[in-house]
């Protein structure tokens, strides 16, 4: 019963992954809508396209603040044509989510050595920095950046309605050392590549609730006993039990809305090495061309896991088991023994994917710039995420019963369904004179993933990035990049129709969110509710490169 | 067996025939330079200190960057043996291979004339054969500080104390899944200290030192290991002794041995039977293991001496193959010259 909650946790988390790829590198390429293989933006090249490192002399500096503002949040509600006469053991209105108004989230991120951390700030600044040298006389340029190609994080408060999927999560690589360089062929041709060594991160904590129609039975057999009648004399719980000892149902309130524990689990690899490659060809003063290859890293990460349970679900465990009918099908079945705790270690392979991108650059009457890209990323590798425990689980043990494809006593199998896409992206630049360079970018975000996998925490479909930007060249050693950009994501995740019961029947719902249905509620913590997600992201960023 | 004798020798002949021709001048120009005595002995502690860290210290202000590559094997037989009762079933002896790449950048700064201190950062890669696993991740961080008490007088012995600190950054052996990951690091906190001594007998220096380390309890693990847990390792400490010598074969080729040897007093494991609530504690005996290196120094640019070592474990419990190359890192040359 347990799994229902606890396979919908990490989903969702997981998913965010797609969301902050690519963004918050460079204040340039965000400015450009990402729109830059073929148009060097300085250091940053190192994850863009390692060849246009080539464009930079002497030994430079450069720092960046990316100051961003983000706003999730999320709504329930029923769909507007639920009938309550109509809906069987578990009822969505009595969902007390209904009741607990709109979930928002602030940031979080994982701090290697420390932790995840939520963030309670309504802006974060977050900075990269980054030094090339390129020895006098050279066709070497070399250079060394820290960043993060991909950082996530989401933390909400401990009422939220949205704490059943990631109450906080952390999911982050993040680049310590890149060791990259250019190397100039001939005046119009030009390679690159480095060497990358990241820390990879994946961490979350999540409220566990089984909203399953097995679990409603439960209830109505508890309500039916009187279990949970108040004595009128001692204002304490009767916990009668007319059929101990052969069944004894009274030790806790459960039910499918009731909450049974929380889920906490940091994977980490502290060593992730992969590399990047790249070419630009400039032919001619107006045309440009670069192709950029980011390599996959399999990161075999490794941590713990921490399982709390509350009371009343160690309780009627533990009482239903000292009954005689709770012995024997709780020995058939590995039903949990009523601890209220359960720790270990857990071991995972995730794959960073692998990233293509190839651009051009036209330049005309002089001070005009176009610049137009395409990238790919290959996050159908991203099919599952499996999950090896060191030791037997109870929680798994009683899953396995209902998934047995998914789900074996040390392992959990978790579909994530991502696909590869294309992405394109536009950017627009005009010289007003020789220090000021105006810029505006446009990128359409093709999302990852399909419409039956959204999520409360990736409610991610089709996100349009709209970005201004201006390049300042302070003196003949010093340039400002500033940049501000804007995107939002707003999503209607309906339920199915009452009576579905196939899967042919499930039009509307996602099956990572609001499906309702006996055999596919192992990710759907909120069935039958429609939930509606609006997600923003606000970012001015600003950039500072000088020699030294 | 004859044919094989007269044709390797055919071979040697041509080989030193060869080498006579090409190398002759050469050779002279190393000669003459061992004319100034004062050069060959610089230099010779200039390789001496490139290839063994720990005796040397830094003058005041002044900064190093070294980066290692080190590589070692472990190569063993395991027997799966298929119990059941009393019965073996089935017995499966197979070859296991372990190989660890460790890159690592040390730094030293020498805060005074006689004190250096050094933070030294490993980057571990490892792969075992038999169940296909991998291990990347930061190993253990080490700090070191290095005081001479008296100065070196040239002719004399020169004595270092030096004590360090081992942090465990690295994944832990004990926190880990062992069917599915290797560690990276101790998982203990260490600390050790002891003395150095070298002495210079031109064209030879001779080394030696004796240190003694402790690691600090383990505690608070949850770590399967059958149908046990793991909760506790407390280990006894270990005394290190090291020995050998360097000798300089020209400017810019010098060649040093040395062994390494180390006593481990034994661990205590505690572990926990969650079926029967047991608590049982289990010892390690002492153990000796042992290490020979032999170690090439070639002087790359005039500044720069490059090391390559090859060594052997000498006991089961040493690695069977050590690889290792090191090579400073120029960091005064990245600030910018003069006039520019």
């Amino acid at each position: 019963m347990r799994k229902l909650a606890l396979m919908a946790m990490l989903i969702p988390g997981l998913a965010n992954a797609e969301l902050l790829q690519n963004l918050f590198i460079d204040n340039k390429a965000m400015s450009l809508g990402n729109a830059v293989t073929a148009d060097p933006t300085g250091i940053m090249d190192i994850h863009y396209n390692p060849a246009g490192l080539t464009k930079l002399d002497g030994r430079q500096f450069q720092l960046q603040f990316h100051n961003i503002i983000l706003n999730s949040e999320a709504e329930f509600s029923l769909p507007s044509d639920f009938d309550e006469s109509d809906t069987g053991l578990l009822n969505p209105a009595d969902d007390p989510v209904l009741n607990e108004g709109k979930s928002t989230a602030h940031v979080a991120a994982y701090f290697p050595g420390i932790g995840r951390q939520g963030i309670p700030l309504p802006i974060i600044a977050l900075p990269t920095a980054g030094i090339s040298i390129k020895p006098p006389g050279s066709k070497f340029t070399f250079a060394n950046a820290v960043y993060a190609p991909m950082a996530a994080g989401f933390s909400k408060s401990d009422d939220d309605p949205g704490r059943y999927q990631a109450k906080e999560v952390a999911i982050q690589r993040l680049t310590y050392l890149s060791p990259s360089f250019g190397y100039k062929v001939n005046d119009q041709f030009s390679v690159g590549a480095g060497l990358l060594f990241s820390h990879q991160a994946v961490s979350l904590e999540q409220e566990l609730r089984a909203p399953n129609v097995l679990v409603g039975v439960l209830e109505e057999l508890q309500n039916a006993f009187g279990c949970l009648d108040v004595n009128p004399e001692t204002g304490e719980l009767d916990r009668n039990d007319p059929l101990a000892p052969f069944i004894t149902l009274c030790g806790g309130n459960v039910g499918p809305y009731d909450d049974i524990g929380t889920l906490d689990i940091t994977m980490t690899e502290s060593l992730s090495p992969s590399f990047n490659l790249g070419m630009l060809w400039e032919p001619n003063s107006w045309f440009k061309f670069g192709v950029s290859y980011q390599s996959e890293a399999t990161t075999k990460l490794t941590g713990d896991y921490e399982l709390e349970y509350t009371d009343d679900f160690a309780d009627f465990f533990r009482t239903f088991n000292s009954s005689i009918i709770g012995a024997v099908t709780g020995a058939i079945f590995s039903f949990p023994q009523g601890q209220t705790y359960e720790s270990g270690h857990v071991t995972s392979e995730l794959t960073y994917p692998q990233h293509f991108q190839a651009g051009v650059k036209f330049r005309y009457f002089d001070i005009f710039h176009f610049n137009l890209d395409a990238g790919w990323t290959d996050f159908d590798e991203w099919d599952s995420l499996d999950i090896q425990f060191d030791r037997q689980v109870s929680f798994l043990s009683t899953a396995k019963i209902l998934s047995p494809e998914l789900v074996t006593d040390t392992t959990l199998e978790m579909p994530l369904n991502f696909r590869s896409v294309w992405t394109y992206n536009i950017g627009m630049a005009m010289d007003l004179n020789s220090r000021i360079q105006l810029r505006m970018g446009f990128e359409p975000r093709q999302s990852s993933i399909p419409k039956d996998s959204r999520s409360l925490q990736a409610p991610i479909g089709f996100m349009r990035m709209y970005a201004v930007g201006l390049g300042y060249q302070w003196d003949l050693d010093t340039t400002i990049d500033l940049s501000m950009s804007f995107m939002k994501s707003v999503e209607h995740i309906k339920a199915d129709p009452q009576n579905a019961s196939s899967n042919d029947e499930y039009p509307n719902s996602s099956n990572s969110l609001n499906r309702n249905c006996l055999t596919c509620v192992v990710t759907n913590p909120y069935p039958g509710l429609d939930v509606d997600t609006k997600f923003t992201i606000g970012h001015a960023g600003i950039s500072f490169r000088t020699k030294f | 067996m004859k044919r094989y004798g007269i044709f390797s020798l055919t071979l040697l002949v041509a080989a030193m025939n060869c080498a006579n021709a090409d190398d002759l001048d050469k050779a002279r120009e190393a000669l003459s330079k061992q004319d100034n005595d004062a050069d060959t002995e610089r230099a010779l502690e200039e390789v001496f200190e490139a290839a063994e860290k720990n005796y040397s210290l830094l003058k005041k202000g002044g900064m190093s960057l070294n980066y290692n590559f080190d590589y070692s094997y472990y190569g063993d037989q395991r027997i799966d043996l298929n119990v059941e009762g009393s019965v073996i079933r089935s017995v499966d002896v197979s070859p296991v291979a372990s190989h660890s790449f460790t890159n690592s950048f040390a730094f030293d700064y020498g805060l005074m004339n006689n004190l250096t201190l050094g933070v030294r950062l490993p980057l571990v890669s490892k792969f075992e054969t038999q169940d296909e696993l991998s291990g990347y991740g930061v190993g253990d961080v080490s700090g070191t500080v290095r005081w001479q008490p008296s100065e070196y007088i040239p002719g004399k012995a020169s004595r270092t104390f030096f004590g360090s600190l081992r942090v465990p950054t690295g994944q832990s052996p004990y926190e880990i899944d062992e069917n599915e990951a290797l560690s990276t690091g101790s998982g203990t906190f260490g600390l050790s200290g002891g003395l150095s001594t070298s002495k210079v007998l031109d064209p030879v220096v001779l080394f030696g030192s004796l240190s003694a380390g402790y690691d600090l309890p383990a505690t608070d693990l949850n770590q399967v290991r059958g149908d046990q847990l793991l909760q506790e390792v407390n280990n006894k400490g270990s005394i290190s002794a090291s020995m050998g010598f360097a000798y300089s074969l020209s400017y810019d080729i010098s060649l040093s041995a040395s062994f390494q040897g180390s006593y481990s007093m034994g661990s205590e494991f505690v572990l926990f039977r969650p079926s029967t609530g047991q608590e049982t504690r289990s010892e390690t005996t002492g153990q000796m293991s042992g290490i020979m290196n032999f170690a090439l120094g070639v002087r790359v640019s005039p500044k720069t001496i490059a090391n390559v070592n090859v060594g052997f474990g000498m006991t089961e419990l040493s690695p069977d193959i050590l690889l290792g190359l090191s090579l400073p890192i120029d960091i005064e040359g990245s600030k910018p010259s003069e006039g520019n």
